[in-house]
């Protein structure tokens, strides 16, 4: 076994000695960076592949198309999603449930109306909604606002007056003989 | 080619003649009690009603569906008229027109589904409901309601006492020279309000505008309320009433020289409440989002 003697340094460390005695460089047997860069470009021009017009213009189309199949699943049948009021609202089971009983008949009216009519129901529906969210978030920050209760409490007696009128609107009309 | 040509013209005005054909023309009269409440119906076409100082119903009806048919039903005291067209509710688009003379003291119920109704110099109560049609009447001293979907509405008063009662999904109805009481509602449509004296104005939106101009009578209650839309309320001097405003969000503007304050320090939110000359009348202005804006002139 061999003894390295304390304290390093060439003169005492034959190994140290051998390694002092090594090239300070290598050069390598070939240049190996032109095939390294023509690898890196080519990744490159794979990942600029990767998003081009046509994809970014048929993802555009996927998004217009679900959005318009959303809508039209609305328009052809709005009734299905009444007004939502959130967490914060105030409004209690048994006003939620005549609103439902309510609704039955909305939708079944609604198919009777004339095609610009029945846009103009369902866009209002959608402008109550947006009111509703809006009064929501406010109450978020402020639940106990009797102002902003109270304008709930409108928002939704404007729903049920929205349902009551396609109801009652052109009863004694579409009322078959 | 000459001869291919006058056939077809013969051809088309056959078919023209034909249409005229087709068309209705009918006429009925009853006579009724002075306040006898008439009923009309319709779908598209229009209603015309005007009143005349005879005890006496008139109706003269063009139908120019063929398949539309005409009901008339009257006693002393009601008479209902009513197109029924049996087939086809819409896409029709035949029109069937109905004018009518009433007792001045008449009331009078009109329902339609497209058609405008127009209604004149009748003082009985009103009830004119139309989804899409147009509908303008003159107001009196009797109660008169007015509901669309998203037909437009006028009311023009002349000076009566009338109680109006306007509901929009999305018209936008119109009021003016009304001395009586005043409630409206819409969602998206609009609110034009013109009273020449105010005991009791109540008007709400959604988003839709609501614009007042009102001349406080001394114990007037005024209430409007909108989400996002914008209300201005103007009131001819002198104006004495307690005023009490909250928004959440939305601006309160006053040209009687205060100014809205933060309601809290922190939250959002607005108020401005002050009484102007010697209080009386009441006036209560709230918003979400809406704009605010009182004054008099």
């Amino acid at each position: 076994m061999t003894t390295i003697p304390f304290g390093r340094g060439p003169q005492k460390d034959p190994l140290l000695a051998q390694a002092s005695n090594l090239p300070q460089e290598i050069a390598p047997p070939r240049d190996l960076w032109p095939a390294i860069a023509a690898r890196l470009s080519e990744q490159s021009r794979a990942a600029s592949r990767r998003f081009t017009w046509p994809m970014a213009l048929a993802a555009g189309f996927l998004v217009a198309a679900v959005s318009a199949l959303l809508t039209w699943g609305l328009m052809r049948d709005p009734g299905m999603v009444p007004v939502n009021y959130g967490p914060n609202s105030a409004l209690g089971a048994v006003q939620l449930e005549a609103r439902d009983e309510l609704l039955v008949q909305f939708r079944q009216r609604l198919d009777e109306l004339a095609p610009e009519t029945r846009e103009a129901v369902v866009k209002n529906l959608a402008i109550i909604q947006r009111a509703a969210d809006e009064i929501g978030a406010a109450l978020a920050q402020d639940p106990a606002s009797g102002l902003l209760n109270g304008l709930l409490l409108s928002t939704y007696q404007q729903e049920l007056q929205i349902y009551s009128t396609v109801v009652t609107s052109g009863d004694a009309l579409t009322r078959r003989t | 080619m000459n001869i291919r040509i006058s056939m077809a013209i013969a051809a088309v005005l056959v078919a023209a003649a034909t249409q005229a054909i087709a068309a209705q023309n009918l006429s009925k009269r009853a006579t009724v009690a002075a306040d006898a409440t008439i009923d009309v119906s319709n779908v598209e076409g229009r209603v015309d009603v005007t009143a005349w100082d005879r005890n006496e119903v008139e109706l003269t009806a063009v139908l120019e569906d063929d398949k539309d048919r005409l009901e008339f039903e009257a006693t002393d005291r009601q008479v209902r008229i009513k197109v029924v067209r049996p087939n086809d509710r819409y896409g029709n688009r035949k029109d069937a027109i109905l004018t009518l003379k009433i007792p001045k003291d008449a009331r009078i119920s009109a329902e339609t589904v497209s058609a405008d109704i127009t209604v004149a110099g009748v003082l009985g109560e009103q009830r004119l409901e139309s989804v899409s049609g147009e509908v303008r009447t003159q107001a009196y001293d009797a109660p008169v309601k007015l509901s669309t979907v998203s037909g437009d509405g006028t009311i023009s008063g002349t000076g009566g006492n009338a109680a109006l009662t306007v509901e929009s999904v999305s018209g936008l109805i119109t009021a003016s020279g009304i001395r009586g009481s005043y409630d409206g509602e819409v969602v998206s449509g609009s609110l034009t309000i013109n009273l020449a004296a105010a005991e009791r104005l109540n008007a709400r939106s959604i988003s839709g505008d609501i614009d007042a101009h009102v001349e406080l009578m001394p114990t007037a209650r005024v209430e409007m309320e909108t989400v996002s839309g914008e209300i201005k309320f103007t009131m001819n001097p002198p104006v004495n009433a307690e005023f009490d405003m909250e928004s959440f969000s939305g601006d309160i503007e006053s040209c009687f020289g205060k100014k809205a304050r933060d309601k809290n320090r922190y939250g959002p939110g607005s108020e401005l409440s002050f009484t102007e000359g010697s209080g009386g009348a009441r006036v209560s202005i709230n918003s979400l989002s809406g704009d605010i804006t009182i004054c008099d002139r």
